[in-house]
């Protein structure tokens, strides 16, 4: 690849001639004027290898030019050539002094041009490769170290059944003592490389207890005496592994690792393990992660004790309950005392974030060395980046999230965690059981997000939440994150909410909540206005049928009987209502007329129903209206063709399951079933035997009252049910249904000839009736053509 | 009309020219495009708008085009009018326009007899 070089001059001619003679070797880009050259160097910073600069142009000229550079230290890393024609010494001076490589005044000779510029960008190519691989080596280092530190230790505390918390508590605890102590003991020669290496360095403290056995590691409870003695021998067990391992044993790293895994349960009196080392003894490093790890043992829960409070926590130290410590220190630790509150917040949202915090601390680092600025350039910028999106992912009113799937993290922003009531950073939601709802909202998404492109990784999803305690449905405008332009990985999505819209909103006022003395007297009044009221329980899907307006004796009864057979919409209309909380105006169509019908959530009681009060619509509004007469037709159709037996035109059998428990009149009930059928279908043939039963069902129209009804209950069997029938001339009547039947003729058949046997019951208990009628068929079937009644007493439910 | 036979025209050095240019094409490649650079005529446009500041701009570009094409009489008057107006003794400069034109008019017109 050519090396990029930069040519600014606001002649047309002299950019021209200089791309002219350097277009060969080089990739030229060109700039009018300084504004535009700073722009053309913010997007090239890392690929221009020279800056070809005219010092008198419009805009900005070469001296602001380079005064920009020096600003931002791109002077450091990209040289300058200034190519003009003022060339007083005290020009040349200036730009000198402001950090240009070389001046060439005009008139120049070509060759010569060429050459410095080809000596200055093999030069600084040179320094600059150096520079990348310095910098690649500090990055590799810092990554290979802090990845091993944080895969051993938290081999170590998965091991002992903790989460990763308690060894980011240990760094933070440990980093802002050493910082107090920096603060307070002016004699102290700490420098935040020190710092930063022991705080590194005490997330392996404890090590060694790889080395110790499941069942002592993770015992609830008090470890016996021999147990204890085991425990303790993690301290020095830790400090040979580092020992043991095959690296430069002068690494700070490994220096500091092994003076904290080996001496971090010494104590100031010497009272501590493995080496009763005293005061000074103990290196600085190892007694201030011993005090973190002290306090965090304390304030945090373990399998064989619960947390203790922090104020607690911080009055046993202070009482030299956990053993003695450098007065000095414990002073830093009440120093420290508020920042430590803080630490058990933040560190849920640190789990989340180490890389950050690690990547800030290298930054800081790699800030040390003045030549890396362009490196340092690029970091800032991502750090602007990240700081950038956390405000707005913060401040943002609407509620946001981020899922990374790989990681298996949640993050919420501030205002959705406090919205949700939910944390901000969730841990591992696909782990929890399949019936948890983010969990199942969270596979959901998931699926819709990979199903989206790394070119358009847009999708919208909605879905009910608990939003400040109540139910929403929500709208939710999301990303997938893919990354990676050829074979991209799907990384997790994000999202915030656009719309959201409570359940509760749509009518909020309207919500009626009765007491049930209220609610009788609102029934009664409705009652004056309306033509039919009923209260439905939609969650038992049943009806409740309100008589003499007392709630108490509510009965369930079977849905509305057309609700049953069609999907009609009163029920979507109810269920809505319900749904909602709120009220809904439909048309209901029943037989023979339409009501004009409203569905309404109440509550009784604390308890939801839909209330819907109906009113018949007359006539009059649809007079002449041919296809509201049609619709009536067609839903009588319908409403009739449901319930009538085809071939006898009398009530079928659905009919009587249906309807029967709901008339309250119905004081008798009589079995029909003619004698020997079968030998009729047989001998005659099943038309004949069809003949029969059209003219036995016609009888037995004839026979009863309008109110009455005929139902062919079986092949030929039929049912009567009797309204409010004198038990005094049940008898007389049955018996001239028999006559009819014994002596009925058939046309083309003169010798068929049928008789009935028939049952019946008397009673207001309904469910009895047809029992107690079959039973007495089945005695009358004995003598055949006879009938039996059964006059039972009043039965009480 | 060579590259030659212009320079001696117009009463400039070739030799200095070619000598740093180190190339004949690249040097009648330039004293063409010269033909076609907006400069002298953004020079001649301020000046009648009184544009100080962009003169001098313009004037000094001038200067450096000139000078790196070796016309040195052109490149001198370029030079003396700059100071002029820094000076700001713009009636000077009017004065010296005319010639100045001439001069640049001369270059221009054997430069479209180039090959």
């Amino acid at each position: 690849m050519k090396d990029k070089i930069l040519i600014v001059d606001d002649s047309q001619m002299n950019r021209e001639f200089l791309k002219e003679i350097l277009c060969h070797d080089y990739d030229i880009i060109l700039a009018e004027n300084g504004v535009e050259a700073i722009s053309l160097m913010k997007n090239h910073l890392s690929s221009l290898s020279l800056i070809l600069l005219d010092l008198i142009m419009p805009e900005m000229d070469g001296f602001e030019v380079l005064t920009y550079m020096n600003k931002y230290q791109w002077i450091h890393d990209i040289p300058v050539m200034i190519i003009s024609s003022e060339n007083s010494g005290k020009y040349i001076g200036r730009v000198y002094d402001l950090g240009a490589s070389d001046f060439i005044s005009r008139p120049f000779n070509v060759n010569i041009v060429q050459k410095r510029v080809s000596n200055i960008i093999s030069l600084y190519s040179k320094q600059r490769r150096l520079k990348d691989i310095v910098t690649e080596q500090v990055y590799e280092k810092e990554s290979r170290s802090n990845l091993m530190i944080s895969v051993l230790s938290h081999i170590v505390e998965f091991r002992n059944g903790e989460s990763g918390l308690h060894i980011i508590h240990i760094n933070m605890i440990t980093e802002k003592l050493l910082y107090a102590l920096l603060r307070k003991d002016p004699t102290c020669s700490l420098t935040s490389q020190d710092i930063s290496l022991i705080t590194m360095a005490s997330s392996l403290h404890d090590i060694g207890k790889i080395s110790i056995s499941d069942k002592i590691l993770n015992k609830p409870g008090r470890l016996t005496p021999e147990e204890f003695t085991i425990m303790k021998t993690h301290a020095s067990i830790g400090g040979d592994i580092i020992r043991g391992l095959q690296w430069d044993q002068n690494d700070p790293l490994l220096k500091v690792a092994y003076e904290i895994c080996r001496w971090h349960h010494e104590r100031w009196d010497g009272r501590g393990y493995p080496d009763g080392l005293k005061g000074d003894e103990i290196p600085l490093s190892a007694q201030v992660v011993s005090l973190a790890d002290v306090y965090d043992a304390l304030t945090s829960d373990r399998c064989y004790k619960k947390a203790i409070p922090h104020k607690k926590a911080i009055q046993m130290i202070m009482n030299g309950e956990c053993g003695q410590f450098q007065p000095m220190l414990l002073e830093c630790l009440l120093d420290i005392e508020d920042e430590l509150l803080d630490i058990s917040l933040a560190s849920d949202e640190m789990m989340g974030m180490p890389k950050t915090w690690q990547t800030q601390k290298v930054v800081q680092e790699l800030g040390q060395y003045d030549d890396l600025t362009v490196t340092r350039q690029v970091l800032d910028q991502l750090d602007i980046e990240k700081i950038k999106s956390q405000f707005f992912f913060d401040k943002q009113e609407q509620l946001a999230f981020i899922y990374n799937e790989t990681l298996d993290i949640m993050y919420l922003s501030h205002n959705a965690a406090k919205r949700l009531e939910l944390p901000e950073t969730i841990m591992s939601p696909m782990e929890r059981d399949d019936q948890d709802r983010l969990k199942i909202r969270l596979t959901k998404l998931s699926h819709k997000a990979k199903e989206t492109s790394i070119e358009n990784p847009f999708f919208e999803y909605e879905f009910v939440f608990d939003i400040d305690g109540k139910a929403s449905l929500c709208h939710f405008q999301c990303c997938a994150i893919w990354l990676g332009v050829k074979d991209s990985r799907f990384i997790g999505f994000m999202g915030f909410l656009d719309k959201e819209q409570l359940f509760e909103d749509e009518h909020p006022q309207e919500i009626s909540c009765f007491k049930k003395v209220q609610f009788q007297t609102l029934l009664r009044e409705l009652d004056k206005i309306f033509d039919k009221i009923i209260l439905i329980d939609v969650l038992l899907g049943k009806s409740v049928k309100i008589t003499s307006s007392i709630i108490d004796h509510m009965s369930f009864l079977q849905h509305d009987t057309l609700w049953k057979h069609h999907d009609m919409s009163v029920e979507s209309a109810c269920v809505q209502a319900f749904r909602h909380r709120s009220k809904i105006v439909h048309f209901d169509y029943q037989p023979q007329r339409i009501y004009y019908a409203i569905s309404q959530y109440v509550e009784v009681e604390g308890q939801g129903y839909v209330l819907e009060y109906k009113l018949k619509m007359h006539d009059d509004i649809f007079k002449n209206d041919k296809q509201y007469q049609n619709m009536l037709k067609t839903l009588n159709y319908m409403q009739e063709s449901m319930y009538l037996d085809g071939l006898t035109e009398v009530y079928n059998r659905r009919y009587l399951e249906d309807e029967m428990f709901q008339k309250e009149d119905i004081t008798a009930l009589a079995m029909v079933d003619l004698d020997r059928f079968k030998e009729v279908n047989d001998q005659f043939g099943h038309l004949a035997g069809d003949k029969v039963l059209q003219k036995v069902a016609h009888i037995l129209k004839r026979n009863v009252r309008d109110k009455d009804e005929v139902i062919r209950y079986g092949g030929d069997e039929f049912i009567i049910l009797f309204h409010q029938m004198p038990e005094s001339i049940l008898n007389e009547r049955l018996n001239d249904i028999r006559h009819e039947v014994e002596s009925l003729g058939i046309q083309d058949y003169p010798h068929l000839k049928v008789t009935c046997t028939i049952g019946c019951a008397c009673g207001t208990y309904q469910q009895s009736l047809l029992k107690q009628a079959d039973k007495m068929m089945y005695q009358a079937k004995i003598h055949r053509n006879s009938v039996k009644i059964h006059y039972g007493k009043e039965e009480k439910s | 009309m060579t590259i030659q036979t212009f320079y001696e025209v117009i009463g400039e050095d070739y030799e200095d020219v070619f000598n740093r240019f180190m190339m004949e094409s690249l040097v009648v490649k330039f004293v063409k495009k010269f033909i076609e650079d907006p400069t002298f005529d953004m020079l001649e446009q301020s000046l009648e708008n009184h544009d100080v500041q962009e003169a001098i701009r313009a004037s000094h570009t001038f200067k450096g085009i000139c000078d790196n094409m070796g016309f040195v009489k052109l490149k001198n008057q370029s030079e003396k009018i700059t100071e002029l107006l820094k000076a700001g003794a713009f009636q000077e400069v009017k004065k010296l326009l005319p010639a100045f034109k001439q001069e640049y008019q001369w270059i221009i017109e054997n430069a479209q007899k180039l090959l």
